[in-house]
């Protein structure tokens, strides 16, 4: 059973009992959320838990094999992803995925084609994020690839951002980084959900991540082990009992 | 002095199987396939020379473009499209097929005989004559016109939002597609433009090479798709490079070895080829960083 968000608006992205599965093995079994507009919702959890698989799938990369994704009151079930990009939920993947050979100037234009032509005006918007991301106004033709890990992280977020998205889906963004870039990088995470979007994020720094979100997540073995509201009350033990027990959570569930 | 006229006609000879190797690593690069039809294009066109060779010229090189695109399309929509997904061994069959079926239709309407595709033949004459170098105008137009397209192909690729997002789909399709690049806008593109780039093969080809048979474009395509593998599959303009090196290559090797041993021109091209790919398999011209595809 999703839970509402705590805000009592109605959700922008509802998750319901989703499951996908990698040539008959189950990565995800019965996974349901809610994201309400402009909500930040961490998903942790230890590794092949179905993270990734979870952000994939709702960007439909990934097929699903039972379940469905509300995304704005339609099912994305017949959207193929460049459809869910235009529809305003962008994808920062695990990895980063800039276009190494491309330069910083055309990986930000990539960025803008899903914008949609009711958004603020491109040049505005592309001022924001060089004011987010410096990487980006220092080096405009520079190739990406000659980028730091935390650069091309930066530019990966800032491509994502120039979508204008209502939902930013970002995994593992502090994953290979310097603790100080990683400060930077939720500092923009922030600013972007002041600006209004919401953001999912997935992240195996579960404290960081936990404490920074409204709402937190932990999935485990394909299913979500634990669900916890405000960061600050969250009791990390409870967090590694769930990391870890999820063997109990399948037998409460099932 | 003799090798001069040597090298420029290997620049020429290079210069075609530049083009139709680009054509091939486009379609290679942004369908992830290797079309072993993209030969019968060329045939295709060569047959619609044979058939309007009343026509005059401007007409004749327009309903060749226009044969060659739509012939390409209709190959991707009813044979590639169905496929979208499948293994690429499967969709290289399917191109096998289709070249298949193309040659056996053209041998039934018009038998392996070669048909005279009277275009430009006024070409494969001397433009000019220095002792014994004879540089002939095929040889200049080629160089000039096939050089002048891969420029225009490059600044369409660098310079154009349709380009960007082709060169973005070659290099990582599944996160091109999660930026909101539609992929069937993408194919068709490259699908019409590697079509293009068949027909201009063929206008540059034709004048030297003036007799059409079903079996034209298979040893064209079986070079350049040997030059996308020695050049580097993974970026356009090293396929590029490639297939003008293998052209290059043979027509040196050709022009150098004594008339009795031409035979032995093929062995000793791919005799080359397996010794480049014994030390550099990724390709001549391929980057050594190696791109992660989502």
């Amino acid at each position: 059973m999703p839970p509402s968000p705590t805000s009592g608006v109605p959700p922008i992205l509802d998750v319901l009992d989703v499951a996908v599965e990698y040539g008959g093995v189950p990565a995800l079994s019965g996974v349901s959320l809610s994201i309400a507009p402009g909500e930040v919702v961490a998903i942790v959890g230890p590794n092949g838990a179905g993270k990734s698989t979870l952000l994939k799938a709702i960007m439909r990369v990934e097929p699903l094999s039972s379940g469905d994704i509300i995304w704005r009151g339609n099912s994305l079930i017949p959207a193929t992803p460049d459809k869910v990009a235009r529809s305003g939920i962008a994808y920062v993947p695990e990895g980063r995925h800039i276009f190494g050979e491309l330069t910083v100037e055309e990986n930000l234009r990539l960025g803008a084609i899903s914008r949609p032509s009711s958004s603020t005006d491109l040049a505005e918007a592309r001022g924001w994020v060089a004011s987010l991301f410096p990487v980006i106004a220092e080096g405009r033709n520079r190739h990406a690839g000659l980028l730091s890990g935390g650069q091309q992280q930066q530019l990966a977020i800032a491509r994502a951002l120039l979508a204008d998205p209502d939902l930013l889906l970002l995994d593992e963004p502090s994953l290979g980084l310097a603790p100080l870039i990683i400060d930077a990088v939720f500092e923009s995470i922030a600013e972007i959900r002041d600006a209004g979007t919401a953001v999912l994020l997935v992240e195996q720094r579960a404290q960081k991540a936990m404490e920074f979100a409204d709402r937190s997540l932990v999935l485990a073995g394909g299913l979500i082990a634990d669900r916890f509201g405000d960061g600050r009350a969250i009791d990390q033990d409870r967090v590694r009992a769930a990391y870890f027990d999820h063997s109990s959570s399948q037998d409460a569930d099932g | 002095m003799i090798y001069f006229q040597y090298l420029v006609d290997a620049v020429g000879i290079g210069v075609l199987y530049a083009l139709v190797a680009l054509g091939l690593g486009l379609v290679f690069g942004v369908m992830r396939l290797v079309n072993f039809a993209h030969g019968e294009l060329l045939m295709a066109g060569g047959y619609t020379l044979f058939l309007t060779a009343s026509w005059p010229t401007p007409t004749r090189l327009a309903a060749v473009a226009l044969v060659v695109t739509i012939l390409a399309l209709l190959i991707e929509r009813l044979a590639l499209r169905p496929l979208r997904g499948a293994a690429p061994t499967t969709t290289l069959i399917m191109t096998f097929a289709v070249s298949f079926l193309l040659r056996s239709i053209a041998q039934k309407k018009w038998s392996t005989q070669g048909k005279s595709m009277a275009l430009f033949e006024w070409m494969a004459r001397p433009a000019f004559e220095v002792g014994d170098i004879k540089v002939s105008i095929v040889t200049l137009m080629a160089i000039g016109i096939g050089g002048g397209l891969l420029v225009a192909v490059s600044l369409l690729l660098t310079r154009t939002p349709i380009g960007l997002q082709m060169r973005a789909t070659a290099m990582d399709p599944i996160m091109a597609q999660t930026l909101g690049i539609r992929a069937e806008l993408v194919v068709r593109g490259a699908t019409v433009l590697s079509a293009l780039l068949a027909a201009a093969a063929l206008f540059l080809f034709a004048p030297q090479r003036p007799v059409v048979t079903p079996e034209y474009g298979l040893l064209i395509t079986l070079i350049a798709l040997v030059g996308i593998v020695v050049g580097g599959m993974n970026r356009l303009a090293a396929s590029a490079a490639g297939g003008f090196a293998v052209g290059f290559a043979g027509s040196m090797v050709f022009s150098l070895l004594p008339r009795g041993q031409r035979v032995f021109l093929d062995s000793a091209v791919f005799g080359l080829v397996i010794v480049v790919l014994l030390f550099r398999p990724q390709g001549l011209f391929e980057s050594m960083r190696k791109t992660s595809r989502l």
